[in-house]
């Protein structure tokens, strides 16, 4: 499957040379899509990105609590408007979903206004699937108390796998 | 008028009364709300830091995350796939529900399992089937092949497992549904109590809004009352003000009705005791006179108490000396005290030599004489002494009396100064008096913007003290002037009396009489001036009060006649508006009333030594001249201090404009010889002359009336009169 993926993309490559320079096809595991409206794609997807693609993704690391950790925890991840920024999205809407097809919608100026992160590492260790990972959309609950609450915390999905981009 | 106010009173406080449990209820009610408040605040802060993930959704995820895995390996049992795909596949539906697992283990959870004992057992239960599954689990993912004894083991215990989670779910839902109803409870409770204490709160203040309005008519009927009452107060003032005026009237009135016989009494016994009288007799005599004399004395402290107190005393500004005022008192005082058997004595203690001051002496001479009398009233076989001081610094002139008589209790030294005020009861039967005197003094005193106190030991003795300003000035010359002149060198002067009433003038004509004087008589205001007109006198004594033609205008008729014979006006009503009436008219002098002998012979020595009532040739003449161009300064100054500067300069003015004419007459008698023309243009010219103080020529013009007059002597007063023009024209400018 995966040398068919890399056969079409060296097929389209000529074609679409943007594809190529904008965004590497992954070189290890995909961890997560992004689909929908987007400028820049890697694959017939969408935008594929493996765990060291997403880590070269300017992000941060913040330590605060969370309803499903036990106290003060560092999360560390791209922000997410960097990764949107990267595949050249325009829309109004993230529709997010997660490994168990849980999906929620999320305004895109979650991510435009707020340092809204995709948490890969929490204690500077990767996110396993057990740990709610690989990865988890982390509200700045330490910049902005006021996020601290059931609509935000309803935004926050774990155990992400897919971003589609819509109107 | 007073219940009206009471009655308002009562009805301001009662409202008042509601008003106030009114607002204690509203406060109450506040209170309650305000606790209301501050619980839903709280309650709504413990809400907030309930704030957490649904519990319920994440026990449904559990649940469902269990029944999704449990779905998974029923699928991979029924077709037998047990690939690497199937694999990879089911490790990760154990890791999602294992991601689960940390939801039941969150502190923030244990709370609602903790409340109930089979939650946490089952909680425990699910726990453990998820962590037995996981060695199977791992070693799915490490060798990427599933067994079908793991599969079988996986279908017993998920089959188990969901069972457990359906009914942790079921149980939360009833938990939170509960909580959450009892909650809602718990709002609503609030919601109608709170409701209930705003329905009382605008019921109270609606009170309050009513209550207030009928307090603030209450308040207005009040003021309206008490604007009344006031009004009421201001107009029963008004009558007793009216009535105290009508009061000191009467007073004057009968003061006035009182001293006129009490006149003829002192009179008569003065005339007794000159006559040859046994000593018995003798003794009689000077009873009544002593008694008539403590009388009047009382008479004129309570006329001049009510006079003081319509506040009529005017303050006069003379330099007088002090020394001779001081000893005068200690004079006057001598012969009662000599028989108490006390000791007068006079001590001076003033920063200079000079005894000058400046101030009111008659009324300072009033104070002291008071005091002094006062001090020998209470003190027999002692010592009264009068010791007079000055400040020059501050321009304080200061006179202490001190007697070693009974001295005054200090709580009763306060009263001393208030009227009608004696120390006790027996003070006032045994030693007499109105309790008025020291009263006058007071408000003397301070008429003078002076101070005036008392500091007495009882048994030892008392110093009443006073101080008025008084700034030093040099005495004048003319103010040498002595009254106790009155002795046997008496002139002989022509003196008519008029006065109506027949004692007094039978009074007062003997003792005039008894002093060497020729007098004639006049029965009333039309004789006076009739006689005046007819005969020359050196002095007239006018009466003010008699009926028909009255003293001030029978004063008018004589001056308006020309005739400038001095005029002394006697009244028994010696208010100082009389005082300027009569000076205003042209009278000359003011003597009040009964006469005295003494006071008498004062005046005829005062009289006889104006040289236009000189009663010889001789002394005229050697009367010598005095100032520039003959004019006697303190006459003129004295003319100046009584009727004023204009008055005076209007009387020279007069007499310059006049002057001529005189001489004119002269000279025209001179040449027809008309002797009595000449005699009485002469007198003339020496009446006015001398009533203005241009001694030298009165002094002529009386000359040239003995020696007889030729023409050099006419130019000789020609040129005096011009040099008296020259002079005053020369002042003027």
């Amino acid at each position: 499957m995966k040398s068919l993926i890399l056969a079409a993309l060296l097929a389209l490559a000529p074609a679409l040379p943007a594809y190529a320079s904008a965004i590497d096809a992954p070189k290890g595991k995909v961890i997560l899509t992004v689909a929908g409206n987007i400028q820049h794609k890697n694959s017939e997807s969408g935008a594929e990105f493996d765990l060291s693609m997403l880590e070269q993704i300017p992000g941060r690391n913040a330590a605060m609590q969370t309803p499903w950790t036990e106290g003060e925890v560092a999360f560390g991840g791209p922000l997410l408007r960097n990764i949107l920024d990267r595949v050249g999205a325009s829309g109004k809407t993230l529709h997010i979903i997660a490994l168990n097809d849980y999906a929620a919608d999320i305004p895109i100026e979650d991510a435009r206004k707020l340092d809204t992160i995709l948490a890969l590492k929490m204690d500077g260790k990767p996110l396993s699937v057990r740990d709610k990972g690989p990865l988890f959309l982390i509200y700045p609950f330490d910049k902005n108390p006021e996020l601290y609450n059931e609509k935000y915390f309803s935004r926050s999905v774990w155990q992400i796998k897919k971003i589609e981009i819509r109107d | 008028m007073i219940d009206n106010l009471t009655k308002s009173q009562q009805a301001v406080r009662r409202a008042g009364g509601a008003t106030r449990a009114l607002l204690a209820v509203s406060v109450a009610l506040l209170a309650v709300l305000a606790a209301i408040f501050t619980y839903l605040l709280v309650h709504q802060h413990s809400l907030r830091d309930s704030v957490r993930e649904d519990a319920l959704w994440a026990v449904y995820q559990l649940d469902r995350e269990a029944r999704a895995l449990a779905q998974e390996v029923d699928h991979v049992l029924a077709h037998g796939n047990t690939g690497e795909q199937t694999a990879e596949d089911l490790t990760q539906r154990y890791d999602i529900l294992y991601s689960r697992l940390s939801l039941l283990r969150s502190g923030q959870y244990l709370s609602l399992f903790e409340s109930n004992p089979t939650f946490s057992e089952q909680r425990a239960v699910a726990s453990a089937l998820i962590l037995s599954l996981q060695p199977d689990f791992d070693h799915i993912a490490n060798f990427r092949a599933v067994t079908p004894q793991a599969l079988a083991r996986f279908d017993t215990a998920l089959t188990e497992l969901y069972t457990i989670t359906g009914q942790i779910l079921t149980s939360t839902n009833a938990t939170l549904s509960t909580a959450r109803a009892d909650n809602r409870d718990d709002i609503m409770r609030l919601q109608s109590l709170s409701g209930m204490v705003i329905v009382g709160l605008t019921l109270a203040i609606g009170i309050l809004v009513f209550t207030l309005m009928k307090q603030l008519r209450i308040v207005r009927t009040a003021s309206d009352e008490l604007a009344a009452t006031a009004n009421e107060l201001r107009i029963a003032y008004d009558a007793a003000e009216a009535g105290n005026l009508a009061k000191s009237e009467f007073m004057a009135t009968m003061g006035h009705e009182i001293r006129t016989p009490l006149n003829a009494i002192l009179g008569m016994a003065e005339l007794l005791t000159l006559s040859n009288l046994a000593n018995t007799e003798r003794e009689y005599v000077s009873v009544i006179a002593s008694a008539g004399s403590s009388l009047l004395e009382i008479i004129n402290e309570i006329l001049d108490f009510s006079k003081l107190e319509h506040g009529s005393m005017t303050v006069e500004h003379v330099v007088f000396d002090v020394r001779k005022l001081a000893e005068h008192a200690a004079h006057v005082m001598e012969g009662r005290a000599r028989e108490q058997n006390t000791r007068i004595d006079l001590a001076m203690d003033l920063s200079g030599p000079e005894t000058g001051f400046d101030s009111d002496p008659t009324l300072v001479q009033r104070v002291l004489l008071n005091l002094v009398s006062n001090a020998v009233k209470f003190t027999r076989n002692g010592i009264v002494r009068i010791a007079v001081s000055d400040v020059r610094e501050t321009g304080l002139l200061r006179i202490e009396v001190c007697d070693t008589g009974v001295g005054i209790a200090p709580e009763a030294t306060k009263r001393l100064f208030s009227p009608f005020t004696q120390v006790d009861g027996s003070i006032a039967r045994r030693f007499g008096g109105t309790g008025l005197g020291l009263a006058i003094c007071k408000r003397i005193v301070e008429a003078l913007d002076g101070r005036i106190g008392v500091d007495s030991v009882p048994g030892v003795g008392s110093k009443f003290w006073f101080e008025v300003p008084a700034v030093r000035k040099p005495l004048p010359a003319a103010a040498s002037v002595e009254a106790s002149a009155a002795d046997a060198s008496l002139p002989r002067l022509r003196v008519l009396l008029v006065e109506d009433h027949p004692t007094n003038r039978q009074v007062a004509g003997r003792f005039l009489e008894t002093l060497g004087q020729q007098v004639v008589f006049a029965c009333d205001g039309e004789e006076g001036v009739a006689i005046a007109a007819r005969e020359t006198f050196d002095l007239i004594l006018m009466d003010m009060q008699m009926p028909g033609l009255d003293g001030i205008a029978a004063t008018r008729l004589i001056r308006a006649s020309g005739d400038m014979t001095p005029i002394v006006a006697l009244t028994a009503n010696a208010s100082d508006r009389d005082r300027d009436l009569c000076m205003t008219v042209g009278m000359n002098k003011f003597m009040s009333k009964p006469v005295t002998m003494k006071h008498l012979a004062t005046l005829l020595g005062e009289m006889g030594r104006r040289p236009g009532a000189a009663p010889s040739e001789a002394r005229a003449a050697m009367a010598p001249p005095v100032g520039s161009a003959g004019i006697e300064a303190s006459r003129l100054k004295e003319l100046v201090d009584v009727i004023g500067e204009d008055e005076v300069r209007k009387l020279v003015g007069t007499f310059l404009d006049e002057a001529p004419a005189m001489l004119r007459d002269l000279r025209d008698a001179m040449t027809r010889n008309d002797e009595q023309l000449i005699d009485r243009t002469l007198h003339n010219l020496k009446g006015a002359a001398a009533t203005l103080g241009f001694d030298a020529l009165a002094a002529l013009a009386h000359a040239y009336r003995g020696s007889g007059v030729d023409v050099r002597k006419a130019d000789r007063l020609s040129e005096e009169i011009e040099a008296i023009g020259n002079t005053i024209t020369h002042k003027a400018a």
